[in-house]
This record gives structure tokens, sequence and C-alpha cells, in this order.
């Protein structure tokens, strides 16, 4: 009787040592991730050039290519600013969408990718034209390997933000500090006047606008990721709409640096202390000449007010 | 139960166990590496 109740014992143990590790994986990382299984969150179907129902904001203009049109592509960020560049400057039957596989179709003159493959296909030649943040050394290695020069011309400007839970105590964090969070030598809440707990700093694919942008902010230090980061609380980063804007999600908040809020007021008035430039890039050999009529047009009162009226604060 | 059905049962727990917790670390390591981080941070425990 005994040596059953020690078998029976022993059986129960074994399951709730699993169960209990599974539960953990489960609630610290499982249930996190679920709903929510791709690097991309956007459908393209929300900025679909002359939909009626798109989620950009429309400005009218005279201005409209003809001839050769430039095939357009950039940053997931900035999706709602070249939609609406197409809406005003491109002709309607230019825009090709596939509602089956829910992406523009390949003879498409708008695409919509990421950073990281818009610039590998304005250096290739898939692509006219692209916005996007500054690039990654590697992007300006590859484009020197292919032997291509691109062209940057600044069009707007956009901040750079933190974002952490909305139940984390700590609102603000000084440049220095976030430097300190993410090369290590800052590794938990407490230090920054927040909670007992351990900081999970999150840092994105190399190669994509806001992990360029950050390789930047952080001035050569090494961006350090904390083994036990997961048992923690998170930081992040991003662009200022993309998070605000586009994603809007309630269950994060922006943190002020330098006890400066990123909003838009303090970015036009330059007190935001994080604030970049965002260009569109094309190749130097592109004969084309509608890519420079349309930088002109990104450039002109109508451009620059579809970047303000989008989210971004315009360069004029 | 004898010794030998009680090892039996318990080596098939125990494989059954290893095999569930190998397969959803797996599943759980790479639906982290492509979760969006937003969304990530928003489901957080506080």
């Amino acid at each position: 009787m005994k040596t059953k109740v020690k078998q029976i014992a022993a059986l129960l143990l074994t399951a709730a040592v699993f169960i209990s590790f599974n539960y953990v994986i489960y609630a610290l990382i499982t249930s996190r991730c679920g709903i929510n299984f791709e690097t991309r969150i956007i459908e393209p179907e929300r900025y679909l050039p002359f939909d009626a129902n798109a989620g950009y904001t429309r400005v009218e203009s005279d201005f409209e290519l003809d001839g050769d049109i430039p095939v357009i592509d950039g940053a997931a960020a900035l999706v709602p600013v070249y939609s609406a560049i197409v809406d005003s400057a491109y002709p309607k039957e230019s825009v090709k969408f596939d509602y089956a596989t829910e992406s523009y179709t390949q003879d498409s003159a708008i695409r919509f990718t990421d950073t990281i493959k818009a610039y590998k296909g304005v250096t290739d030649g898939d692509v006219d034209i692209i916005l996007c943040a500054a690039p990654s050394e590697q992007q300006k290695q590859y484009a020197q390997d292919q032997g291509v020069e691109l062209v940057y011309v600044p069009i707007g400007y956009e901040a750079f933000v933190f974002f952490v839970n909305e139940n984390n105590p700590v609102d603000n964090l000084t440049k220095e500090q976030i430097k300190d969070i993410y090369s290590g030598e800052i590794t938990n809440w407490a230090d920054v006047g927040g909670a007992d707990r351990i900081i999970n700093p999150l840092d994105r694919p190399e190669g994509s606008g806001s992990q360029t942008v950050m390789l930047k902010f952080m001035g050569g230090r090494e961006i350090e990721k904390n083994a036990f980061g997961i048992f923690g609380g998170a930081i992040g980063f991003s662009f200022r709409f993309y998070v605000d804007g586009i994603v809007a999600n309630d269950g994060i908040k922006l943190l002020s640096v330098n006890g400066i809020a990123p909003t838009e007021e303090n970015i036009r008035n330059g007190s935001y202390p994080l604030i970049y430039q965002f260009y569109a890039v094309y190749r130097k050999d592109n004969d084309n000449e509608n890519v420079k009529r349309l930088v002109d047009f990104i450039l002109s009162e109508d451009g620059q007010k579809i970047i303000d009226e989008n989210g971004y604060t315009p360069i004029k | 139960m004898q010794p030998k059905s009680f090892l039996k049962l318990f080596y098939v727990m125990l494989g059954l166990g290893l095999i569930i917790t190998v397969a959803h670390a797996a599943y759980a390591l790479y639906a982290y590496d492509n979760s969006s981080i937003i969304h990530f941070v928003s489901k957080e425990l506080w």
C-alpha cells in the first residue's frame, strides 16, 4: 500500500513539474505572441490608394504623372505617406492589388514591403523610388558592392520613440539611461525609478529602419541582451507615428526622453531630443524623368502637406 | 503496481512530457522571434 502511494505521488509530481514549466513558458511568451504572429502588422488593404475608405489623408493636387510611372515602395511606417502620394500623383490604373493574396501585384506601381526589402529593391533596380529612414551600414555596403550610387533626399522628420507597457510606472528616461539599459549597464527598472524588476531591452531585425536609427543613437556602444530579460519588463523602440497612429495599441505608452514627451508639438518645435530625417531614395543612374518629377512634387507645398496630414513633420 | 509496470508508466510519462515541453519551447522561441514587439510589450503582466 505504501509503495503504491509513493508510485502515484511520483507520477503526479512528474506531471506537475511539466505542467508548471509549460505554464510559465505560456504565461511569459506564448500567450503574448499568440494572435499577432507577424513582424509586419499592417494590412496593405487599409492603405489602398484610391480606395474611398483608405486609412490615409488625401490631399488634392493638380500634379499627375504620365508616361513611365515610377514604382514606389518604402518603410512600413511610411505607408500612409506613399499611399497618399500615389493617390495624388499616380494614374489610378497603375495600382494593381490582388485581393486573394492581399498584396500588390508585380506590375503594380506601388509595392508594400519594408525597409529591408525596399533598400534591396531600389538598389537592384526592381523599384524606382523608396521612402525610408537612413540606410544601415550593410545597406550602404550592398549598394557599393553592386556599383550603385543612391541619392537620398530628405523629405520629412519623425521622432524616434521608446515604449513600455502601460502599467510600467516609469514615464521618463534620459538618453544616457536608455544607452545604459541597452548596453547592459542598467538591468533593473528600480535603478531608473521604477519597480524592482529586470529590464528586457527588445531590439529589431538588422537593417530595419528603427534598428538602424537605434544603432546610430547608441553611438558605437554594443547592444547587450539580458539572458533573463524575458522574466522582466520590456522596453522597445520604434517611430512615433507607427506606434501611435498606425498600430495604436492601448496597452503600451511612449516614454518621455530627458523630460520631453514625443508629442506632435514637441517634434515640430524641435524640443524632443530624438528626431530623425526620412528620405526619398533612388538610384542616381535612374533615367526615368518621372522619378525626379515625383521628388519635386514631394518637396512641393502639396507634397509636404501630404507628409504633414499623414502623421509626420514636413522638411520645409 | 508492479515495479516494472510503474517504471514503464513513469518513462512513458517522462517521454511525453519532454516531447511536449521541447515542442512548446521551440514554438515559443519562434513566436517570440516573429511577434510584433508592440503587441508583445502590450501583453506584459505587471
